[in-house]
Protein backbone atom coordinates (compact mmCIF):
# COMPACT_ATOMS: atom_id res chain seq x y z
CA UNK A 1 0.00 0.00 0.00
CA UNK A 2 1.41 3.74 -1.00
CA UNK A 3 0.63 5.49 2.42
CA UNK A 4 1.80 9.42 2.59
CA UNK A 5 4.50 9.84 4.99
CA UNK A 6 4.63 12.58 6.77
CA UNK A 7 5.96 12.45 10.40
CA UNK A 8 8.14 9.27 10.16
CA UNK A 9 9.33 10.49 6.69
CA UNK A 10 13.26 10.40 7.95
CA UNK A 11 12.68 7.27 10.05
CA UNK A 12 15.44 4.40 9.41
CA UNK A 13 17.92 7.19 7.04
CA UNK A 14 21.74 7.16 8.00
CA UNK A 15 22.13 8.97 10.83
CA UNK A 16 18.76 10.31 10.53
CA UNK A 17 18.68 12.28 14.19
CA UNK A 18 21.48 14.42 13.09
CA UNK A 19 21.13 18.31 12.03
CA UNK A 20 23.32 17.50 9.00
CA UNK A 21 21.53 14.59 8.01
CA UNK A 22 17.64 16.82 8.98
CA UNK A 23 18.76 19.80 6.66
CA UNK A 24 19.54 17.52 3.77
CA UNK A 25 15.86 15.95 4.42
CA UNK A 26 14.52 19.28 4.01
CA UNK A 27 13.49 19.97 7.57
CA UNK A 28 13.61 23.52 8.96
CA UNK A 29 12.64 24.78 5.55
CA UNK A 30 9.19 24.98 7.36
CA UNK A 31 10.19 26.91 10.29
CA UNK A 32 11.55 29.75 7.57
CA UNK A 33 7.68 29.63 6.48
CA UNK A 34 6.52 29.53 9.66
CA UNK A 35 8.82 32.98 10.64
CA UNK A 36 7.06 34.60 7.09
CA UNK A 37 3.89 33.96 9.01
CA UNK A 38 2.30 35.98 12.05
CA UNK A 39 1.53 34.11 14.97
CA UNK A 40 -2.27 34.28 14.06
CA UNK A 41 -1.97 32.93 10.97
CA UNK A 42 0.32 29.90 11.98
CA UNK A 43 -2.44 29.27 14.51
CA UNK A 44 -5.34 29.48 11.70
CA UNK A 45 -3.69 26.87 9.25
CA UNK A 46 -3.11 24.57 12.32
CA UNK A 47 -7.30 24.85 12.96
CA UNK A 48 -7.75 24.85 9.12
CA UNK A 49 -5.85 20.97 8.90
CA UNK A 50 -8.26 19.55 11.72
CA UNK A 51 -5.19 18.34 13.86
CA UNK A 52 -6.29 16.36 16.51
CA UNK A 53 -4.23 15.35 19.50
CA UNK A 54 -2.43 12.56 19.14
CA UNK A 55 -2.12 11.82 23.16
CA UNK A 56 -5.41 10.41 23.85
CA UNK A 57 -8.49 13.17 24.16
CA UNK A 58 -8.38 14.11 20.27
CA UNK A 59 -8.95 17.33 20.76
CA UNK A 60 -8.51 19.77 18.28
CA UNK A 61 -5.01 21.51 18.68
CA UNK A 62 -5.80 25.17 16.64
CA UNK A 63 -8.16 25.56 19.22
CA UNK A 64 -6.13 24.56 22.26
CA UNK A 65 -3.94 27.40 20.92
CA UNK A 66 -6.20 29.68 20.66
CA UNK A 67 -7.33 29.24 24.22
CA UNK A 68 -3.99 29.91 25.42
CA UNK A 69 -3.03 32.80 23.20
CA UNK A 70 -6.46 34.71 24.57
CA UNK A 71 -5.28 34.63 28.03
CA UNK A 72 -3.12 38.16 29.23
CA UNK A 73 -0.84 36.22 31.59
CA UNK A 74 2.54 35.88 30.09
CA UNK A 75 4.90 33.58 30.33
CA UNK A 76 2.87 31.49 28.26
CA UNK A 77 4.51 27.63 27.97
CA UNK A 78 4.39 24.90 26.13
CA UNK A 79 4.45 21.77 27.50
CA UNK A 80 5.16 18.72 25.11
CA UNK A 81 3.83 15.36 26.88
CA UNK A 82 6.60 12.49 25.85
CA UNK A 83 5.02 10.58 28.44
CA UNK A 84 4.03 7.40 26.15
CA UNK A 85 2.60 5.39 29.19
CA UNK A 86 -0.89 4.52 27.59
CA UNK A 87 -0.22 0.82 27.48
CA UNK A 88 0.35 -0.42 23.60
CA UNK A 89 1.62 2.56 22.14
CA UNK A 90 5.47 3.01 21.15
CA UNK A 91 5.38 5.90 18.70
CA UNK A 92 7.18 9.02 20.62
CA UNK A 93 10.18 7.47 21.32
CA UNK A 94 10.73 6.91 17.70
CA UNK A 95 9.66 10.62 17.20
CA UNK A 96 12.36 11.54 19.57
CA UNK A 97 15.06 9.11 18.72
CA UNK A 98 14.77 8.82 14.70
CA UNK A 99 13.78 12.52 13.95
CA UNK A 100 13.72 14.62 17.06
CA UNK A 101 14.82 17.64 14.45
CA UNK A 102 11.21 17.32 13.07
CA UNK A 103 10.20 17.44 16.68
CA UNK A 104 11.82 20.53 17.36
CA UNK A 105 11.01 22.47 14.39
CA UNK A 106 7.44 21.50 15.47
CA UNK A 107 8.35 22.98 19.05
CA UNK A 108 9.74 26.21 17.35
CA UNK A 109 6.76 26.64 15.04
CA UNK A 110 4.15 25.83 18.39
CA UNK A 111 6.42 28.39 20.40
CA UNK A 112 5.78 31.04 17.75
CA UNK A 113 2.24 30.41 17.58
CA UNK A 114 2.03 30.97 21.27
CA UNK A 115 4.75 33.38 21.40
CA UNK A 116 5.89 31.16 24.46
CA UNK A 117 9.88 31.40 25.27
CA UNK A 118 10.23 28.27 26.81
CA UNK A 119 9.44 24.37 25.77
CA UNK A 120 8.99 21.90 28.27
CA UNK A 121 9.64 18.35 27.07
CA UNK A 122 8.16 15.90 29.95
CA UNK A 123 9.68 12.87 28.87
CA UNK A 124 8.90 9.28 30.71
CA UNK A 125 12.26 8.13 32.81
CA UNK A 126 13.22 5.78 31.26
CA UNK A 127 13.58 6.89 28.27
CA UNK A 128 17.71 7.42 28.80
CA UNK A 129 18.29 6.89 25.10
CA UNK A 130 15.59 9.28 23.39
CA UNK A 131 16.35 11.46 25.88
CA UNK A 132 19.98 11.77 25.34
CA UNK A 133 19.04 11.84 21.35
CA UNK A 134 17.06 14.82 21.87
CA UNK A 135 19.10 16.72 24.05
CA UNK A 136 21.88 16.09 21.92
CA UNK A 137 19.96 17.15 18.94
CA UNK A 138 18.57 20.53 21.33
CA UNK A 139 22.36 20.95 21.51
CA UNK A 140 23.66 20.81 17.83
CA UNK A 141 20.49 23.64 17.38
CA UNK A 142 22.04 26.06 20.05
CA UNK A 143 25.11 25.91 17.95
CA UNK A 144 23.43 26.49 15.25
CA UNK A 145 21.10 29.39 15.82
CA UNK A 146 18.00 27.03 16.18
CA UNK A 147 17.86 27.47 19.35
CA UNK A 148 18.52 30.45 22.00
CA UNK A 149 17.95 34.37 20.93
CA UNK A 150 16.97 35.82 17.49
CA UNK A 151 16.54 32.38 16.24
CA UNK A 152 17.61 32.31 11.76
CA UNK A 153 18.58 36.05 12.82
CA UNK A 154 14.94 36.64 13.36
CA UNK A 155 15.04 39.85 16.33
CA UNK A 156 12.91 38.97 19.20
CA UNK A 157 12.42 35.20 18.28
CA UNK A 158 13.97 33.75 21.56
CA UNK A 159 13.32 29.94 22.71
CA UNK A 160 14.39 28.03 24.81
CA UNK A 161 13.69 23.81 24.67
CA UNK A 162 14.18 21.92 28.05
CA UNK A 163 14.03 17.83 28.82
CA UNK A 164 12.48 17.36 31.87
CA UNK A 165 12.75 13.52 33.17
CA UNK A 166 9.26 11.76 35.11
CA UNK A 167 10.39 8.79 37.18
CA UNK A 168 7.62 6.06 36.86
CA UNK A 169 4.08 6.66 36.86
CA UNK A 170 1.32 6.61 34.39
CA UNK A 171 -0.55 9.24 35.66
CA UNK A 172 1.96 11.77 34.87
CA UNK A 173 0.77 11.05 31.27
CA UNK A 174 -2.08 12.70 32.19
CA UNK A 175 -1.87 16.90 31.48
CA UNK A 176 -2.28 17.95 34.72
CA UNK A 177 -0.76 15.56 36.80
CA UNK A 178 2.01 16.25 34.90
CA UNK A 179 2.27 19.73 35.43
CA UNK A 180 1.89 18.67 39.10
CA UNK A 181 5.10 16.39 38.10
CA UNK A 182 7.11 19.05 36.00
CA UNK A 183 6.42 21.44 39.26
CA UNK A 184 8.52 19.34 41.15
CA UNK A 185 5.53 17.43 43.12
CA UNK A 186 3.66 13.90 43.02
CA UNK A 187 1.24 13.68 39.96
CA UNK A 188 -2.08 14.33 40.89
CA UNK A 189 -4.54 15.61 38.56
CA UNK A 190 -5.61 18.93 39.33
CA UNK A 191 -9.13 19.70 39.69
CA UNK A 192 -10.68 21.51 36.67
CA UNK A 193 -11.35 24.40 35.42
CA UNK A 194 -8.94 25.91 35.44
CA UNK A 195 -7.46 24.28 32.34
CA UNK A 196 -4.17 24.28 31.46
CA UNK A 197 -4.91 26.76 29.04
CA UNK A 198 -5.77 29.17 31.11
CA UNK A 199 -3.88 28.41 34.47
CA UNK A 200 -1.20 26.00 33.22
CA UNK A 201 2.59 25.20 34.69
CA UNK A 202 3.46 27.75 37.49
CA UNK A 203 -0.11 28.92 36.60
CA UNK A 204 0.57 30.92 33.52
CA UNK A 205 -1.31 29.67 30.04
CA UNK A 206 -0.31 26.10 29.07
CA UNK A 207 -0.72 24.32 25.95
CA UNK A 208 0.52 20.32 26.85
CA UNK A 209 0.59 18.55 23.27
CA UNK A 210 1.67 14.90 22.57
CA UNK A 211 4.99 14.71 20.72
CA UNK A 212 3.53 13.32 17.58
CA UNK A 213 1.19 16.08 17.57
CA UNK A 214 4.36 18.45 17.60
CA UNK A 215 5.74 16.64 14.68
CA UNK A 216 2.82 16.92 12.65
CA UNK A 217 2.82 20.65 12.52
CA UNK A 218 6.21 20.85 10.40
CA UNK A 219 4.04 19.46 7.53
CA UNK A 220 0.90 21.71 7.81
CA UNK A 221 2.63 24.78 8.04
CA UNK A 222 4.66 23.24 4.54
CA UNK A 223 1.49 21.93 2.39
CA UNK A 224 -0.70 24.11 4.30
CA UNK A 225 -3.92 22.96 7.08
CA UNK A 226 -6.17 22.67 4.17
CA UNK A 227 -4.26 20.03 2.06
CA UNK A 228 -3.29 18.32 5.50
CA UNK A 229 -6.76 17.99 6.14
CA UNK A 230 -7.77 16.48 2.47
CA UNK A 231 -5.67 13.53 4.01
CA UNK A 232 -7.87 12.46 6.40
CA UNK A 233 -11.99 12.38 6.75
CA UNK A 234 -13.93 15.70 8.10
CA UNK A 235 -12.34 16.70 10.81
CA UNK A 236 -9.93 14.21 11.47
CA UNK A 237 -6.77 15.71 9.58
CA UNK A 238 -4.46 14.25 8.53
CA UNK A 239 -1.90 10.95 8.53
CA UNK A 240 -1.17 9.56 12.48
CA UNK A 241 1.09 6.76 13.98
CA UNK A 242 -0.49 3.49 14.49
CA UNK A 243 1.25 1.42 17.34
CA UNK A 244 0.25 -2.36 16.51
CA UNK A 245 1.29 -5.07 19.23
CA UNK A 246 0.33 -8.46 19.96
CA UNK A 247 -0.79 -11.33 17.82
CA UNK A 248 0.21 -9.65 14.37
CA UNK A 249 2.34 -11.13 12.17
CA UNK A 250 4.48 -7.48 11.81
CA UNK A 251 4.32 -5.36 14.51
CA UNK A 252 5.02 -2.37 14.82
CA UNK A 253 4.45 1.64 13.87
CA UNK A 254 3.00 2.51 10.73
CA UNK A 255 1.97 6.09 9.79
CA UNK A 256 -1.48 5.94 8.38
CA UNK A 257 -4.44 8.56 6.95
CA UNK A 258 -7.57 8.80 9.41
CA UNK A 259 -9.52 7.11 6.71
CA UNK A 260 -7.76 3.57 6.62
CA UNK A 261 -9.82 0.78 8.74
CA UNK A 262 -8.55 -1.38 11.37
CA UNK A 263 -9.14 -4.47 9.08
CA UNK A 264 -6.88 -2.97 6.38
CA UNK A 265 -3.85 -2.50 9.68
CA UNK A 266 -4.61 -5.61 10.74
CA UNK A 267 -4.50 -7.58 7.47
CA UNK A 268 -2.69 -6.29 4.81
CA UNK A 269 -0.53 -3.64 6.73
CA UNK A 270 0.90 -5.74 9.77
CA UNK A 271 -0.15 -9.03 7.29
CA UNK A 272 -2.44 -11.00 9.74
CA UNK A 273 -2.65 -13.26 12.39
CA UNK A 274 0.26 -15.52 12.52
CA UNK A 275 0.31 -19.64 13.44
CA UNK A 276 -2.94 -20.31 11.46
CA UNK A 277 -5.00 -18.46 13.75
CA UNK A 278 -7.91 -16.38 13.52
CA UNK A 279 -8.31 -12.73 15.24
CA UNK A 280 -10.46 -12.85 18.71
CA UNK A 281 -10.30 -8.78 18.99
CA UNK A 282 -8.24 -5.51 19.81
CA UNK A 283 -7.97 -2.68 21.67
CA UNK A 284 -8.38 0.37 19.32
CA UNK A 285 -6.69 3.20 21.18
CA UNK A 286 -4.67 1.79 24.06
CA UNK A 287 -5.47 -0.56 27.07
CA UNK A 288 -8.17 2.06 28.52
CA UNK A 289 -10.35 2.12 25.16
CA UNK A 290 -12.97 -0.15 24.90
CA UNK A 291 -11.99 -3.86 23.00
CA UNK A 292 -13.31 -4.92 19.71
CA UNK A 293 -14.72 -7.94 18.56
CA UNK A 294 -13.62 -9.37 15.14
CA UNK A 295 -16.71 -8.81 13.53
CA UNK A 296 -16.29 -4.85 14.40
CA UNK A 297 -13.14 -4.17 12.94
CA UNK A 298 -14.18 -3.17 9.30
CA UNK A 299 -14.29 1.15 9.94
CA UNK A 300 -11.86 4.15 10.00
CA UNK A 301 -9.79 4.63 13.06
CA UNK A 302 -10.67 8.34 13.11
CA UNK A 303 -12.05 9.67 16.72
CA UNK A 304 -15.45 10.22 14.93
CA UNK A 305 -16.50 6.63 14.09
CA UNK A 306 -14.51 4.96 17.00
CA UNK A 307 -16.31 6.98 19.19
CA UNK A 308 -20.04 6.41 17.53
CA UNK A 309 -18.99 2.70 18.43
CA UNK A 310 -18.96 2.61 21.90
CA UNK A 311 -15.18 2.57 21.67
CA UNK A 312 -12.01 5.22 21.17
CA UNK A 313 -8.82 5.83 19.02
CA UNK A 314 -6.89 6.88 21.93
CA UNK A 315 -3.16 7.03 21.35
CA UNK A 316 -3.72 5.12 18.11
CA UNK A 317 -2.15 1.65 19.98
CA UNK A 318 -3.58 -1.17 18.01
CA UNK A 319 -3.55 -4.17 20.68
CA UNK A 320 -4.70 -7.61 18.43
CA UNK A 321 -5.59 -10.51 20.37
CA UNK A 322 -5.90 -14.56 18.81
CA UNK A 323 -8.60 -16.94 19.60
CA UNK A 324 -5.91 -18.45 21.64
CA UNK A 325 -6.58 -15.81 24.10
CA UNK A 326 -9.02 -15.84 27.00
CA UNK A 327 -10.38 -12.55 27.26
CA UNK A 328 -10.73 -12.72 30.90
CA UNK A 329 -6.61 -13.21 31.42
CA UNK A 330 -6.24 -10.48 29.15
CA UNK A 331 -8.39 -8.01 31.42
CA UNK A 332 -7.05 -9.33 34.42
CA UNK A 333 -3.97 -7.77 32.80
CA UNK A 334 -4.85 -4.40 31.89
CA UNK A 335 -6.88 -3.85 35.19
CA UNK A 336 -4.05 -4.89 37.24
CA UNK A 337 -2.23 -1.79 35.64
CA UNK A 338 -4.76 0.43 36.47
CA UNK A 339 -4.90 -0.51 40.09
CA UNK A 340 -0.79 0.07 40.52
CA UNK A 341 -1.17 3.07 38.49
CA UNK A 342 -4.28 5.20 40.49
CA UNK A 343 -2.53 7.75 42.33
CA UNK A 344 -5.14 7.54 45.34
CA UNK A 345 -6.58 11.13 44.69
CA UNK A 346 -10.56 9.96 44.23
CA UNK A 347 -11.68 7.23 46.29
CA UNK A 348 -13.89 5.75 43.41
CA UNK A 349 -10.42 5.14 41.42
CA UNK A 350 -8.05 4.39 44.17
CA UNK A 351 -10.93 1.55 45.87
CA UNK A 352 -12.48 0.35 42.53
CA UNK A 353 -9.25 -0.11 40.62
CA UNK A 354 -8.00 -2.32 43.34
CA UNK A 355 -11.57 -3.79 44.10
CA UNK A 356 -12.06 -4.99 40.18
CA UNK A 357 -8.55 -6.40 40.23
CA UNK A 358 -8.97 -8.77 43.37
CA UNK A 359 -12.66 -10.05 41.87
CA UNK A 360 -10.31 -10.85 38.21
CA UNK A 361 -7.57 -12.56 40.49
CA UNK A 362 -10.69 -14.63 41.97
CA UNK A 363 -11.87 -15.42 38.75
CA UNK A 364 -8.80 -16.49 36.88
CA UNK A 365 -8.08 -18.56 39.46
CA UNK A 366 -11.38 -20.72 39.41
CA UNK A 367 -12.64 -19.66 42.46
CA UNK A 368 -15.04 -16.59 41.52
CA UNK A 369 -18.64 -16.35 41.18
CA UNK A 370 -21.51 -15.56 38.37
CA UNK A 371 -21.84 -12.90 40.71
CA UNK A 372 -18.17 -11.71 40.38
CA UNK A 373 -18.72 -10.70 36.44
CA UNK A 374 -21.91 -9.04 37.29
CA UNK A 375 -20.32 -6.69 40.42
CA UNK A 376 -17.14 -5.88 37.75
CA UNK A 377 -19.61 -4.18 35.52
CA UNK A 378 -21.57 -2.67 38.53
CA UNK A 379 -17.88 -1.17 39.76
CA UNK A 380 -16.94 -0.17 36.81
CA UNK A 381 -20.15 1.68 35.96
CA UNK A 382 -20.79 3.61 39.50
CA UNK A 383 -17.34 5.21 39.09
CA UNK A 384 -17.59 6.20 35.53
CA UNK A 385 -17.21 10.41 35.30
CA UNK A 386 -17.06 10.65 39.07
CA UNK A 387 -13.33 11.27 39.20
CA UNK A 388 -10.94 14.24 38.81
CA UNK A 389 -9.34 12.30 35.98
CA UNK A 390 -10.20 10.24 33.38
CA UNK A 391 -8.11 6.96 34.37
CA UNK A 392 -10.97 5.54 36.09
CA UNK A 393 -12.63 6.30 33.15
CA UNK A 394 -10.21 4.22 30.98
CA UNK A 395 -10.47 1.45 33.76
CA UNK A 396 -14.30 0.99 33.52
CA UNK A 397 -14.20 1.24 28.93
CA UNK A 398 -12.27 -1.99 28.98
CA UNK A 399 -13.82 -3.83 31.71
CA UNK A 400 -17.12 -3.22 30.76
CA UNK A 401 -16.60 -3.75 27.25
CA UNK A 402 -14.56 -7.32 28.11
CA UNK A 403 -17.53 -8.66 30.06
CA UNK A 404 -19.98 -7.49 28.06
CA UNK A 405 -18.83 -8.84 24.35
CA UNK A 406 -16.91 -12.09 25.59
CA UNK A 407 -19.40 -13.33 28.14
CA UNK A 408 -18.50 -16.61 28.15
CA UNK A 409 -14.46 -16.66 28.42
CA UNK A 410 -15.68 -15.12 31.79
CA UNK A 411 -18.63 -17.23 33.00
CA UNK A 412 -16.82 -20.73 31.76
CA UNK A 413 -14.44 -19.84 34.67
CA UNK A 414 -17.00 -19.15 37.35
CA UNK A 415 -19.12 -21.22 39.73
CA UNK A 416 -22.46 -20.02 39.14
CA UNK A 417 -23.93 -17.67 41.98
CA UNK A 418 -25.81 -20.01 44.69
CA UNK A 419 -29.63 -19.63 44.20
CA UNK A 420 -30.41 -19.55 47.87
CA UNK A 421 -28.88 -16.22 48.65
CA UNK A 422 -29.72 -12.81 47.75
CA UNK A 423 -27.50 -10.55 46.13
CA UNK A 424 -26.22 -7.73 48.34
CA UNK A 425 -27.27 -4.56 46.51
CA UNK A 426 -24.12 -2.35 46.38
CA UNK A 427 -25.96 1.15 47.09
CA UNK A 428 -27.30 1.54 50.50
CA UNK A 429 -30.55 3.17 50.76
CA UNK A 430 -30.79 5.01 53.66
CA UNK B 1 25.26 23.59 54.26
CA UNK B 2 23.97 22.04 57.66
CA UNK B 3 23.31 18.48 55.63
CA UNK B 4 25.99 16.24 55.27
CA UNK B 5 26.74 15.16 51.39
CA UNK B 6 26.10 11.51 51.10
CA UNK B 7 28.85 11.45 48.21
CA UNK B 8 32.60 10.70 47.87
CA UNK B 9 34.78 13.63 46.33
CA UNK B 10 34.52 12.34 43.25
CA UNK B 11 30.20 12.11 43.17
CA UNK B 12 29.98 14.86 44.50
CA UNK B 13 32.03 16.67 41.34
CA UNK B 14 29.52 14.50 38.75
CA UNK B 15 26.47 15.45 41.08
CA UNK B 16 27.51 19.11 41.23
CA UNK B 17 28.13 19.51 37.60
CA UNK B 18 25.08 17.49 36.82
CA UNK B 19 22.72 19.70 38.93
CA UNK B 20 24.00 23.03 38.20
CA UNK B 21 22.98 21.98 34.70
CA UNK B 22 19.46 21.16 36.08
CA UNK B 23 19.16 24.29 37.67
CA UNK B 24 19.51 26.27 34.38
CA UNK B 25 16.56 24.68 32.94
CA UNK B 26 13.90 26.53 35.70
CA UNK B 27 13.23 30.40 36.74
CA UNK B 28 15.30 30.92 40.04
CA UNK B 29 11.96 31.30 41.62
CA UNK B 30 10.72 27.93 40.45
CA UNK B 31 13.70 25.90 42.02
CA UNK B 32 11.29 23.12 43.30
CA UNK B 33 10.77 22.14 39.83
CA UNK B 34 14.24 20.64 39.59
CA UNK B 35 13.19 17.67 42.94
CA UNK B 36 13.01 15.02 40.69
CA UNK B 37 15.81 15.33 38.14
CA UNK B 38 18.15 16.00 41.31
CA UNK B 39 16.92 12.76 42.66
CA UNK B 40 17.72 11.01 39.35
CA UNK B 41 21.38 12.03 39.49
CA UNK B 42 21.76 11.23 42.95
CA UNK B 43 20.28 7.95 42.55
CA UNK B 44 22.42 7.44 39.57
CA UNK B 45 25.90 7.99 41.47
CA UNK B 46 24.81 5.19 44.18
CA UNK B 47 22.17 3.04 42.83
CA UNK B 48 19.44 3.94 45.34
CA UNK B 49 17.91 6.86 47.54
CA UNK B 50 19.35 6.33 51.09
CA UNK B 51 17.46 8.17 53.74
CA UNK B 52 20.97 10.45 53.87
CA UNK B 53 20.88 11.27 50.63
CA UNK B 54 17.10 12.62 50.68
CA UNK B 55 18.23 14.38 53.35
CA UNK B 56 20.81 16.07 50.81
CA UNK B 57 18.33 16.36 47.90
CA UNK B 58 15.67 18.04 50.22
CA UNK B 59 18.38 20.58 51.40
CA UNK B 60 20.15 21.05 47.73
CA UNK B 61 17.10 21.99 46.33
CA UNK B 62 15.31 24.06 48.54
CA UNK B 63 12.19 21.92 49.64
CA UNK B 64 11.09 20.22 53.10
CA UNK B 65 12.15 16.50 53.31
CA UNK B 66 8.97 15.20 53.65
CA UNK B 67 8.21 16.63 50.33
CA UNK B 68 10.78 14.58 49.12
CA UNK B 69 9.53 11.50 51.11
CA UNK B 70 5.83 11.94 49.20
CA UNK B 71 8.02 12.50 46.23
CA UNK B 72 10.62 9.36 46.01
CA UNK B 73 7.41 7.33 47.49
CA UNK B 74 5.23 7.94 44.79
CA UNK B 75 7.56 7.25 41.58
CA UNK B 76 8.36 3.74 41.07
CA UNK B 77 11.87 4.61 39.47
CA UNK B 78 12.93 5.63 42.48
CA UNK B 79 14.33 3.09 44.69
CA UNK B 80 14.68 3.32 48.96
CA UNK B 81 16.35 -0.01 48.98
CA UNK B 82 19.46 -1.23 47.19
CA UNK B 83 18.87 -3.23 44.08
CA UNK B 84 21.78 -5.61 42.70
CA UNK B 85 24.22 -4.15 40.48
CA UNK B 86 21.96 -5.59 37.25
CA UNK B 87 18.18 -4.65 38.02
CA UNK B 88 15.84 -6.54 35.74
CA UNK B 89 12.62 -4.99 35.03
CA UNK B 90 10.50 -7.33 33.36
CA UNK B 91 7.56 -5.70 31.24
CA UNK B 92 4.31 -8.40 32.16
CA UNK B 93 1.58 -5.41 30.58
CA UNK B 94 -0.49 -7.20 27.64
CA UNK B 95 1.38 -7.39 24.67
CA UNK B 96 4.53 -8.77 26.44
CA UNK B 97 2.19 -11.15 28.24
CA UNK B 98 0.65 -12.36 24.65
CA UNK B 99 4.02 -12.75 23.29
CA UNK B 100 5.78 -14.42 26.28
CA UNK B 101 6.93 -12.41 29.73
CA UNK B 102 5.43 -15.40 31.52
CA UNK B 103 8.87 -17.36 30.75
CA UNK B 104 11.07 -14.42 31.55
CA UNK B 105 9.32 -13.72 34.85
CA UNK B 106 10.15 -18.14 35.73
CA UNK B 107 13.39 -17.53 34.40
CA UNK B 108 14.23 -14.57 37.11
CA UNK B 109 12.68 -16.77 39.43
CA UNK B 110 14.77 -19.21 39.23
CA UNK B 111 18.28 -16.91 38.58
CA UNK B 112 17.57 -14.20 40.64
CA UNK B 113 14.91 -14.92 43.34
CA UNK B 114 11.29 -15.90 44.31
CA UNK B 115 10.86 -12.21 45.76
CA UNK B 116 11.23 -9.23 43.30
CA UNK B 117 13.38 -5.84 44.59
CA UNK B 118 15.45 -8.73 46.18
CA UNK B 119 19.22 -8.60 45.25
CA UNK B 120 20.81 -11.88 45.53
CA UNK B 121 23.18 -12.78 48.34
CA UNK B 122 26.38 -11.21 46.19
CA UNK B 123 24.31 -8.18 45.02
CA UNK B 124 25.28 -8.72 41.92
CA UNK B 125 21.09 -9.11 40.71
CA UNK B 126 17.80 -8.64 41.76
CA UNK B 127 14.26 -8.23 39.32
CA UNK B 128 11.10 -6.91 39.34
CA UNK B 129 7.53 -6.87 37.24
CA UNK B 130 7.37 -3.50 35.50
CA UNK B 131 3.86 -2.24 33.30
CA UNK B 132 4.27 -1.54 29.98
CA UNK B 133 7.81 0.16 28.64
CA UNK B 134 6.48 1.28 25.43
CA UNK B 135 8.21 -1.32 23.31
CA UNK B 136 4.93 -3.34 22.50
CA UNK B 137 5.97 -3.47 19.12
CA UNK B 138 8.85 -5.47 20.21
CA UNK B 139 7.50 -7.33 23.06
CA UNK B 140 8.45 -8.97 25.37
CA UNK B 141 10.62 -6.50 27.00
CA UNK B 142 12.93 -5.66 29.94
CA UNK B 143 15.03 -2.87 31.19
CA UNK B 144 18.44 -3.99 32.47
CA UNK B 145 19.69 -0.81 34.33
CA UNK B 146 19.29 2.17 32.22
CA UNK B 147 18.94 0.13 28.45
CA UNK B 148 16.34 -1.64 27.08
CA UNK B 149 16.38 -4.77 25.56
CA UNK B 150 13.38 -5.62 23.05
CA UNK B 151 12.25 -8.92 21.55
CA UNK B 152 13.80 -10.72 24.63
CA UNK B 153 14.41 -13.91 25.96
CA UNK B 154 15.23 -16.59 28.51
CA UNK B 155 18.85 -17.07 26.81
CA UNK B 156 19.28 -13.63 26.78
CA UNK B 157 18.77 -13.65 30.46
CA UNK B 158 20.61 -15.83 31.65
CA UNK B 159 23.38 -14.49 29.34
CA UNK B 160 23.35 -11.06 30.52
CA UNK B 161 23.38 -12.83 34.32
CA UNK B 162 26.54 -14.89 33.39
CA UNK B 163 24.31 -18.47 33.57
CA UNK B 164 25.40 -19.33 30.03
CA UNK B 165 28.12 -18.23 27.72
CA UNK B 166 27.04 -16.54 24.51
C1 LIG C 1 -4.52 8.62 32.72
C2 LIG C 1 -4.08 9.36 31.50
C3 LIG C 1 -2.83 9.12 30.93
C4 LIG C 1 -2.39 9.82 29.81
N1 LIG C 1 -1.15 9.54 29.29
C5 LIG C 1 -0.72 10.24 28.21
C6 LIG C 1 0.59 10.00 27.66
O1 LIG C 1 1.34 9.15 28.16
N2 LIG C 1 0.99 10.74 26.59
C7 LIG C 1 0.18 11.70 26.03
O2 LIG C 1 0.59 12.34 25.09
N3 LIG C 1 -1.06 11.94 26.52
C8 LIG C 1 -1.52 11.24 27.59
N4 LIG C 1 -2.76 11.51 28.10
C9 LIG C 1 -3.56 12.61 27.48
C10 LIG C 1 -3.19 13.96 28.07
O3 LIG C 1 -3.95 14.18 29.25
C11 LIG C 1 -3.48 15.10 27.12
O4 LIG C 1 -4.78 14.97 26.65
C12 LIG C 1 -2.54 15.19 25.94
O5 LIG C 1 -1.21 15.21 26.34
C13 LIG C 1 -2.84 16.44 25.17
O6 LIG C 1 -2.02 16.51 24.01
P1 LIG C 1 -2.68 16.39 22.54
O7 LIG C 1 -3.87 17.29 22.51
O8 LIG C 1 -1.58 16.84 21.65
O9 LIG C 1 -3.04 14.96 22.38
C14 LIG C 1 -3.23 10.79 29.22
C15 LIG C 1 -4.50 11.02 29.78
C16 LIG C 1 -4.92 10.32 30.89
C17 LIG C 1 -6.29 10.60 31.43
S1 LIG D 1 3.33 -4.22 26.96
FE1 LIG D 1 5.43 -4.55 27.35
S2 LIG D 1 6.30 -2.84 26.44
FE2 LIG D 1 4.21 -2.40 26.18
Amino acid sequence: MDLPKLVSKNWGKPESWTLKSARENGTYEALKKALSMTPQEIIEQVTKSNLRGRGGAGFPTGMKWTFVVKEKATPKYLVVNADEGEPGTFKDRYCLSEDPHLFIEGCLIAARALSAPAVYVYCRGEFYFQMSRLQQAIDSCYEAGLLGKNILGQPGFDVDIFVHPGAGAYICGEESALLESLEGKKGWPRLRPPFPANAGLWGKPTAVNNVETIASIPPIIERGGEAYARLGPPRNGGTRLVCVSGHVTKPGVYEVPLSITLESIVYDLCEGIPNGRKLKGLIPGGSSAAVMTADEIDCAIDFDTLKAKGTMAGSGAIMVMDDTVNMAFALHNVVRFYAHESCGQCTPCREGTGWMFRILTKIVNGQGTERDVDLLDQIAKQGETRTICALFDGTAMPVRSFVKKYPDDFLQLVRPAPSTTKPLPLTVSA
Amino acid sequence: MSVASPFTPEQQQTFDADTAKIFAKYPPERRSAALIPVLHAAQNLQGWLAPKALDYVAEVVGVPRTRVQEVVSFYSMFHLKPVGEKHVQVCVNLACWLRGSDKIVDACKKHIGEQQMQPTADGKASWCEVECLASCGTAPAVMINAKYHEGFSVEELEQELGKKQP
